[in-house]
């Protein structure tokens, strides 16, 4: 190189620190891993199949959209691999692939892409995935392999989808603890609460995610739930079971806390937990559907830019003077 | 030891990297040229009264101020002036400089300083505006960065009260040791220079705030000012920007500079350590500010040290002294990583803001392309001013400065802890600094 004996010429800070968008995404991937243990003790070699395709199909897409279109997206920033786990975590294990493909189409495409890529996006694609398969294929999306089948053909519904359908009786004997376990038909992701929180407080403890939004959502669920159900545990479930059912713990750690998606300041992420939490707990008590953490989050995902503008963080030097 | 104290918003943890701390102050040789720039303040421009081929003394005016908000500039040396030149500074912009050719090339700089006499002097015998206009005819600056004139800081108007003077020792930039060592080598006069400027303000209290990583600092302040109840030794925490004005006001005070406001509207004032000292000399040597201590260090420097230079001398002079490799030098910082700017020219002069010079080879720079922005929000978990800095630098980019995002803009204080930190490698300070100028210029 021929400057090579120039001075470098730039503006500080001269120096970084190391992290990088790369080891967020990969780091927030590998932090999934004991939720997906607990889904393989559960389903099988179903879930490694399910979990692989998909993140094929939405890391080829994507690397096809940068071939294509735009040559500085880098399909392999681990942010496509992430959305394909989420997306695999938010299906049942037995999905056939066609499904997987056009939700890993959906989320890439329709999620992120359209809306200028990484960083850009209004939507947690996978969840806008998610919420586009149930719709779509509401059978397929309800038809909710068994835990301990080895074989997909024993079907049947999630805990919240039988409380729906069948009433308070149907849960009547489920055990808490086993829920928390994980022991239950749902997405093959979303079963277990106690591995998710595992890799919840490691991503706290990494501060990839903060407080805010999972306390906020998580909470928000128990206390409304609660409440109902002291006023008549005749018909509503109670907040235990409202915890560890469905995909509340799965939302609330990875899928609101989706830094792209959530509000910045402290104010909005209080508000935006407890908005996710309040729809959640309205969509699931006096809802068509059993579960509302999807469309809960996503509500929630659209008022962002509002919670940032409006609810900013306090600032130095201003005072409020009344 | 009283409590740590620190800021309470944001704020970083870079590698301190002072690997010069226990290098006690030296000086150094006499260089056969000064380059000596006209304008190292900040304010109105000097008007330059050397002449070419003029014999010059140590302490002789060569460029004058031209008002309240302005500065002199003295030669350092027994000289001649040889011409006056445009050149680029350390910091990027092209200033006049009195070029002077020294009487005695080659020599030991500290042969010269020591010729100084040292007079008995009476602070009681002087009043306010004499001690304010001795410091403004000694050219004293703000040491610490920004040189702004010292006796402008030390003149608030009658309506705002002073009841606090901070003296800032905390010395948070990664490398720069140089007020470390005046602290440790030079409490005595410090202290003598700090019950002057105590004089201006009818004795109110002073706090000397010290970063903690510096105990021994700490220590050799708190000995030097035991004899005076009302100046107090504060330790901090380890913190970026501790240093920072408005951040050390709020460690040691607990108040809030408002936004768009000065210290003395909270009742501070704020003066370096390095600035004390110079004052202290302004009046018991009767020396005006012709030289500092500067840090030299830097991946590329085989001799570390904290050593005086007279003002002028040019970075080339330091490579032979200090095991410079000429030919590998990529990075030239006058100042710390985290806010120095890199030179161009590897003859700029040393001025009275130079509190350090770094210099790096290829290893130690790592070009960065900006990444798109995952919002993860980290830049404004550190902005020691709490400001949205990713909003911020979107409204700039789209060209798009609001009312109130103007203001927020103004606010930065530069720290650079947002781009430190940002996982995307966007350029965050870089651009509030563009925003800066556009606002600037539609003014």
């Amino acid at each position: 190189m021929e400057n090579k004996h120039l001075l470098i010429l730039d503006s500080s800070p001269h120096g970084r620190l190391t992290d990088s968008t790369k080891k967020i995404m990969y780091t927030v991937t590998l932090s999934l891993i004991p939720a997906l243990a607990v889904a393989y003790w559960f389903f099988g070699w179903s879930v490694i199949r399910t979990v692989v395709l998909t993140s094929i199909f939405t890391v080829g897409i994507e690397w096809l959209i940068a071939k294509v279109f735009d040559d500085k997206i880098d399909a392999f920033d681990g942010s496509a691999l992430l959305t394909g786990v989420l997306l695999a975590m938010n299906l049942p294990s037995n999905s056939p692939w066609w499904m997987l493909f056009i939700g890993a189409l959906v989320a890439v495409v329709l999620g992120k892409q359209v809306f200028g890529g990484l960083g850009q996006n209004i939507f947690n694609p996978a969840l806008v995935a998610r919420v586009f398969l149930l719709i779509s294929f509401p059978v397929a999306m309800t038809s909710w392999p068994k835990p301990g089948a080895l074989s997909d053909a024993v079907t049947g519904a999630t805990p919240l989808g039988m409380l729906k359908t069948e009433g308070i009786g149907a849960i009547a004997k489920m055990d808490v603890m086993n829920l928390a376990m994980g022991n239950m038909g749902g997405s093959l992701g979303e079963i277990s609460a106690l591995a998710l929180l595992l890799g919840g407080i490691y991503l706290f403890i990494k501060k990839y995610i903060t407080w805010e939004i999972p306390v906020l959502f998580i909470g928000t669920v128990f206390v409304m739930t609660g409440i109902f159900w002291l006023a008549d545990p005749a018909k509503f479930a109670n907040p235990a079971f409202h915890l560890f059912t469905g995909g509340l713990i799965l939302g609330a750690l990875y899928m609101a806390t989706d830094m792209v998606t959530s509000p910045l300041s402290f104010k909005g992420k209080l508000i935006f937990g407890f908005g996710c939490g309040f729809f959640t707990v309205i969509i699931r008590l006096f809802g068509s559907y059993p579960e509302g953490v999807s469309f809960a989050i996503l509500l929630m995902n659209a008022v962002v830019p509002l919670l940032d503008r409006y609810f900013p963080d306090k600032k130095f030097g201003v005072v409020k003077n009344g | 030891m009283s409590l740590l104290k620190t800021f309470n918003r944001g704020g970083i943890h870079p590698p301190e990297e002072k690997h010069s701390a226990n290098e006690p102050i030296t000086y150094g040789t006499i260089p056969v040229q000064l380059m000596i720039p006209v304008n190292q303040h900040i304010g109105k421009p000097t008007e330059v009264v050397a002449e070419r081929r003029a014999a010059v003394k140590r302490g002789e005016i060569l460029a004058k101020s031209t008002g309240f908000v302005s500065s002199n500039v003295h030669s350092p040396v027994d000289g001649v002036v040889q011409k006056i030149v445009k050149f680029p500074l350390l910091g990027g912009q092209i200033s006049d400089c009195v070029v002077i050719k020294p009487a005695n090339i080659g020599e030991n700089f500290k042969d010269i300083i020591d010729a100084d006499t040292l007079n008995e002097v009476n602070i009681e015998g002087f009043s306010k505006d004499e001690i304010k206009s001795k410091i403004d005819e000694a050219g004293i600056v703000g040491m610490g960065g920004a040189g702004f004139p010292t006796h402008v800081k030390l003149s608030p108007p009658a309506e705002k009260p002073i009841d606090q003077l901070i003296i800032n020792g905390a010395e948070c930039e990664p490398y720069i040791t140089s007020d470390h060592r005046l602290m440790l080598q030079k409490s005595d006069e410090m202290v003598k220079g700090i019950r002057i400027l105590q004089k201006l303000f009818d004795d109110i209290p002073v706090t000397i705030g010290i970063e903690n990583n510096k105990p021994d600092a700490v220590k050799s302040m708190t000995e030097a000012t035991a004899p005076y109840k009302n100046i107090t030794v504060q330790a901090l925490q380890v913190k970026y920007p501790q240093g920072g004005e408005k951040q050390l006001i709020e460690s040691i005070t607990g108040r809030e500079v408002p936004s768009k406001g000065l210290p003395m509207d909270v009742g501070v004032v704020v003066q370096n350590v390095a600035t004390v000292v110079a004052v202290y000399d302004a009046f018991y040597y009767k020396r005006p500010l012709t030289e500092r201590v500067t840090t030299i260090s830097g991946n590329l420097v085989d001799k570390l040290v904290n050593i005086v230079y007279p003002m002028g001398t040019p970075v080339s002079h330091l490579f032979e002294p200090h095991g410079i490799d000429r030919e590998k030098i990529r990075l030239l910082l006058g100042g710390g990583p985290m806010m120095g700017r890199t030179a161009f020219s590897l003859e700029s002069p040393i001025g009275k803001t130079t509190s350090a010079l770094l210099f790096f080879d290829d290893s130690a720079y790592e070009a960065r392309e900006e990444n798109p922005c995952i919002r993860c929000g980290n830049c404004i978990d550190v902005c020691p001013m709490g400001l949205p800095v990713a909003q911020l630098t979107e409204i700039i980019q789209a060209n798009n400065i609001s009312t109130s995002s103007k203001e927020d803009i103004l606010d930065c204080i530069e720290c650079g802890s947002c781009s430190y930190v940002c996982p995307a490698d966007r350029r965050l300070v870089e651009w509030i600094r563009i925003g800066k100028n556009i606002i600037r210029r539609e003014k």
